[in-house]
């Protein structure tokens, strides 16, 4: 890894292993990034709110901004590293590349808005009794933004980009993944579209976070930004990936185990995957 | 899965509304429109989710009052949460005038969620003292939000 990092504390923790992986990746800290940042970058901080980090990626032009948080800082870095060396294996694991032995596993498929409560209560099924209440809550919020932008925003999005595929009508399919380990919960959505558009989408939720959402959208069809910026406010990690006019693959992990407190106490990690 | 539901008691110039369920992107509010109300209540303790579209019909919704006052009553956290996030999410001529915070004990990991009333828990400068709230085991249960992010509605309220 190349470190470009002042900081001890970014590099101490960091597995060996790691560094000896991803040798051809700059590691930097997000207060002294240089102007132009290459592709193969991981950006680190322990200290950006939300909406620096939306900012981070729109102004600085990063794809992964890792914060360093207890207890899985190289596990994180590992993940970003794997994501910017192997895009294509987010895509065709639906989720799974971002976890090591899950305790339990759902696949789910859906086309359209009558499968909506059928999904949920599958979603609520799986969580069972295991999880405590705010994870609960964060998932169901996570989901109800993730199966709208799937059967509402993607084929509309597909089909103002004129993209060949953009609707359901040909029997295709959107699938919904979940994930549960000891500590976390991932929640991946993939639908067949690839119409998400990120530095609009980015742009979008900038905004929401500077105007309080309301007026971004008091006065524009579609909530894309606010669903976005929910989704991102409930989980510690999003990952946004896009194969343009193919899929759109979205995941959010969600830490399990925590109060709400501790959870918001965290800081937020985001990647923006492409092939 | 609880479906929406929402139940309009017009008594005299006030209106008040019970709001249950999910509010999603399958909510019409266009048939309890609130034009013409002098003064709006609104029950809110068994909305169980909001997502974003639900969130732009509400504030549509609640924009149908115009300049008549409205209260909130017994917020649920997803409400509250919405209420610092959304801005219109609650009207500039509104008010809360309770909601529930959560609680929770590190020693037992048990939750819970206690209501806070206007004039008993906070008022219009802030919180007052919070009340004392204890476990099944009797151990001190610690308010589980990050204060500044969570009661930064009631200086709006």
């Amino acid at each position: 890894m190349i470190i470009n990092c002042q900081n001890d504390e970014f590099i101490n923790e960091l597995a060996e292993d790691v560094k000896q992986k991803f040798s051809t990746i700059l590691l930097c800290h997000a207060d002294s990034l240089p102007e132009q940042l290459p592709n193969q970058c991981i950006v680190v901080s322990n200290a950006l709110e939300p909406n620096q980090v939306v900012e981070n990626l729109i102004d600085k032009k990063a794809a992964h901004i890792v914060q360093k948080n207890k207890n899985h800082y190289s596990e994180d870095i590992l993940i970003a590293g794997n994501l910017i060396l192997d895009p294509a294996s987010y895509f065709n694991s639906l989720g799974s590349s971002l976890v090591s032995d899950p305790m339990k596993e759902l696949k789910l498929e859906f086309s359209g808005p009558k499968d909506k409560s059928t999904l949920k209560s599958r979603v609520f099924d799986f969580l069972g009794e295991v999880v405590n209440q705010n994870v609960t809550e964060s998932v169901e919020a996570i989901f109800e933004e993730m199966y709208m932008n799937a059967i509402i925003d993607a084929p509309k999005e597909a089909a103002r980009n004129g993209h060949a595929v953009s609707s359901y009508d040909d029997g295709r399919k959107s699938s919904l993944h979940l994930l549960m380990t000891e500590n976390k919960f991932v929640i991946t959505c993939e639908d067949p579209f690839g119409s998400l558009l990120v530095e609009k989408f980015l742009l979008r939720m900038k905004e929401v976070y500077a105007t309080g959402a309301g007026a971004a959208i008091n006065f524009r069809e579609g909530g894309a930004g606010l669903g976005c910026v929910i989704m991102f406010e409930h989980c510690s990690h999003l990952f946004l990936g896009v194969i343009p006019g193919q899929k759109t693959v979205v995941s959010c992990i969600v830490p399990t185990g925590l109060s709400y407190r501790q959870r918001a106490n965290i800081k937020k990690s985001l990647h923006l995957i492409k092939v | 899965m609880s479906k929406f539901d929402i139940k309009i008691d017009k008594a005299g110039e006030k209106v008040n509304v019970t709001v249950t369920g999910v509010i999603d992107e399958d909510v019409d509010f266009n048939q309890h429109t609130l034009t013409g109300a002098q003064n709006v209540e609104i029950q809110l303790n068994g909305v169980k989710s909001i997502n974003s579209c639900g969130i732009r019909e509400w504030i549509k919704w609640v924009g149908t009052a115009g300049t008549a006052p409205i209260v909130y009553k017994e917020c649920p956290k997803i409400i509250v949460d919405q209420i610092n996030m959304v801005q219109g999410f609650l009207p500039v001529q509104g008010r809360v005038e309770s909601f529930y915070v959560p609680y929770y004990s590190d020693d037992s990991g048990e939750e819970k969620n206690v209501l806070f009333t206007f004039g008993k828990e906070f008022n219009d400068t802030g919180l007052a003292i919070p009340p004392s709230v204890k476990d099944g085991s009797g151990n001190e249960m610690e308010m589980d939000v990050v204060e500044q992010k969570y009661f930064k509605f009631i200086k709006k309220a």
